[in-house]
């Protein structure tokens, strides 16, 4: 009888032991699946604020002629090309340009594409792109005084 | 004995009871936390969305700006801007609307030499918008980039 009665007071503790676990287990998994998606939409967050950054960057390009056709790939602007740090993230900004007119006009259209690639979770590369039109004109014959 | 054998019986009631009661409380801690942070999760998708949506609103401007450079009357016609700054109540560029089916242009003039050009992009599932307005600015006869500035609504 005294036997029994000790293995009842085991199989409680048994019991005990193992809905702790479980919800200690539960609770562990949230907090990192959490703390994951937090990073993440703090990496697509920042990643988008430098490439807006770098874009308002070239668009001051634009005012001037001279450094607005020295515009090439990973070159122009403040920002440098290359290896930048946004918030507590590392990021690897890069842009690509190109002429959209090939004859020579009086207006000078470039497409500028930027990207911002990061490493995510997992070392995978994660990368974000987008690319816009900036234009000047050239030829001095073609400024306009209409005001 | 038996005395004894009710003893152990509360005893383990009282070891599950007491295993319950503390599990409870751990969760009822952590949901709190779980749900702000979900609040945070939410609130960073949102921020996220609102800078795309300027970076496509400021795009927008870009080639609205192409446009005032290929078609420079257009400054000639516009209104004086409004004190408050609302695309309501700019002028909308019926002409540029028209002939580059595009929608969402307005112009303004803000001093002799200086225009507003805005646009307004819907965001956060169409319930927020965000209008961006560039500054422009004649200098020796040509068109300037001033800045963008950024109104939600």
């Amino acid at each position: 009888m005294m036997k029994s009665v000790l293995g009842l007071s085991l199989i409680e503790v048994m019991v005990s032991t193992f809905l702790t676990a479980v919800t200690v287990l539960a609770i562990t998994g949230l907090k990192h699946s959490q703390e994951n998606a937090m990073q993440t939409q703090l990496q697509f967050y920042n990643a988008w604020a430098l490439l807006d950054f770098k874009l308002t960057d070239l668009r001051s390009i634009a005012n001037s002629e001279t450094e607005f056709l020295l515009l090439a790939d990973d070159h122009g602007g403040a920002l440098a090309s290359g290896e930048v740090q946004q918030a507590q993230f590392i990021y690897q900004l890069s842009w690509r340009v190109s002429n959209m007119i090939d004859i020579p006009t009086a207006l000078t259209v470039k497409k500028v594409t930027v990207s911002v690639t990061w490493k995510g979770a997992n070392n995978v590369d994660i990368s974000i792109t987008d690319s816009t039109l900036l234009s000047v004109l050239t030829s001095e014959m073609n400024k306009r005084s209409t005001l | 004995m038996k005395k004894q054998q009710s003893q152990h019986q509360s005893q383990g009631f009282a070891i599950l009871s007491l295993t319950v009661i503390l599990l409870m409380i751990t969760v009822s801690i952590s949901l709190p936390s779980a749900l702000s942070s979900y609040k945070r999760i939410h609130r960073t998708n949102l921020d996220t969305l609102y800078q795309q949506s300027k970076i496509k609103a400021a795009m927008q401007l870009d080639l609205y700006f192409l446009i005032l450079y290929e078609s420079p009357l257009l400054l000639n016609i516009a209104d004086n801007c409004p004190i408050n700054f609302q695309t309501e109540k700019m002028q909308l560029s019926e002409i540029i609307n028209d002939k580059y089916q595009l929608d969402g242009f307005h112009l303004c003039q803000q001093s002799a030499s200086q225009f507003d050009i805005a646009v307004r992009v819907d965001h956060g599932f169409g319930i927020e918008s965000v209008t961006a307005r560039r500054q422009l600015k004649f200098l020796d006869n040509k068109l300037n980039w001033v800045a963008d500035s950024f109104v939600d609504f």
